[in-house]
């Protein structure tokens, strides 16, 4: 008959052990709490400037448009057959600067929806040649970025570049 | 009458009627007393003062709370964004309520697609947050990852005391000006429409028993000084 009530006894001990150890981390404790969120949305349009040409006798007058949605850099390359001269004589070239691979780099930033200075591109072709004749002129653009303080970094012209998929 | 009569004369019948009068008039003296008990009361007044634990989330000095309103102020209206420069951005905590308490708070940073979906692959870690230095902060290794970030403040913070500045600033890295070229060889900007979000979370635990008290709200060990500085560990 004692022999039953070992099973009695041991339950008990297993319910109180249960019960205790819990009841201190039911104990309430003072707390407090508040959330906040936010965030902003990043806007890189357009990447591409477009290219407005003018003809001036024989000669191209360009003007690029900043159609994007960000400030960014912009630098122009005309290409013609060895047999033209290409041309930018002084003083119709202000605010673009000869970078000397080739491209003519407008030196300020052209914001969103701006355009750049025109640059003039004087074209000399052979007297021998005759018809029509192509020099064109490509463009590049790059994002404006910012140090810390503010401040724009100069132009990158690999900036975030990543092989075509 | 004589029937009357003939009855009292039975001792039965009178020692009944002598019990229901005895009765009734000893149930009429108790609802006396009773009236009499209610009535005599004093009156007392007792004042108690019940403790109340509050905290508040400052940003660069104003209290920010729900979804929207944290960077809300980061940029002027139709200012754009400007990769890669610093945008001034103070975290604090006040302590509103009337009881000394030891805060900590947790910093989600994440990116979000263009169709609003939590984005898994671009690093949080571009959405740079300077912490203080020197401030009563410390970050906690052990729980910090890319996305979140935890930190405590090392001492308690007394009735409407505000911590130091548990970060400096925000920058989103140059680096998300990423073009890809696309099969038609025009090249776009492959993160443009991403959201970069910053979510906080201030907890606030009474001083009183800390130790335990911080183990049981926040599942964390920490140490109580004898100046009463915290640090993270049993």
């Amino acid at each position: 008959m004692k022999k039953r009530k070992w099973p009695v006894f041991l339950a008990g001990i297993a319910l109180i052990m249960t019960v205790f150890p819990n009841v201190k981390s039911a104990m309430a404790y003072f707390t407090a709490y508040v959330t906040a969120s936010g965030g902003h949305t990043i806007t890189y349009t357009g990447t591409e400037p477009q290219l407005d040409e003018e003809l001036d006798g024989g000669n191209k007058i360009v003007v690029a448009k900043n159609t994007g949605t960000v400030d960014c850099y912009i630098r122009v390359r005309a290409f013609a057959g060895d047999q033209f001269t290409l041309e930018y004589p002084e003083g119709t070239h202000a605010g673009w600067v000869d970078t000397g691979d080739g491209f003519w780099e407008y030196t300020g930033i052209v914001p969103a929806g701006g355009e750049t200075a025109p640059l003039r591109i004087e074209i000399t072709r052979p007297e021998w040649l005759e018809g029509d004749f192509d020099v064109t002129v490509v463009q590049e653009c790059t994002p404006v970025t910012y140090q810390e303080d503010g401040a724009p970094k100069p132009a990158d012209w690999k900036l975030g570049e990543e092989d075509a998929e | 009458m004589k029937r009357l009569k003939k009855l009292l004369q039975n001792k039965l019948v009178f020692g009944l009627l002598l019990a229901a009068s005895l009765g009734i008039m000893g149930l009429s003296g108790v609802q006396t007393s009773r009236a009499a008990l209610t009535f005599v009361s004093e009156y007392y007044s007792a004042r108690m003062e019940v403790s109340n634990i509050g905290i508040a989330l400052l940003e660069n000095g104003q209290a920010v709370g729900g979804e929207g309103t944290l960077l809300s102020g980061m940029l002027g209206e139709g200012e754009k964004l400007q990769l890669g420069r610093s945008y001034h951005e103070t975290l604090a905590v006040r302590n509103d309520g009337n009881i000394e308490e030891y805060v900590r708070v947790i910093l989600y940073r994440y990116w979000l697609d263009g169709q609003g979906q939590k984005n898994q692959d671009l690093d949080p870690g571009l959405i740079d947050l300077k912490l203080s230095e020197d401030s009563g902060w410390i970050l906690d290794e052990s729980a910090t990852t890319r996305e979140r970030l935890v930190l405590y403040y090392t001492k308690p913070l007394p009735v409407g005391a505000v911590t130091g500045g548990l970060c400096d600033s925000i920058r989103i890295d140059d680096a998300l000006a990423t073009r890809r070229v696309t099969e038609d060889g025009a090249a776009v900007f492959q993160y443009n429409g991403y959201k970069f979000m910053l979510e906080a979370e201030a907890d606030g635990v009474q001083a009183h028993n800390a130790k335990d008290a911080i183990k049981s709200a926040w599942g964390v060990d920490v140490s109580i000084g004898a100046d009463g500085s915290l640090s993270i560990g049993g």
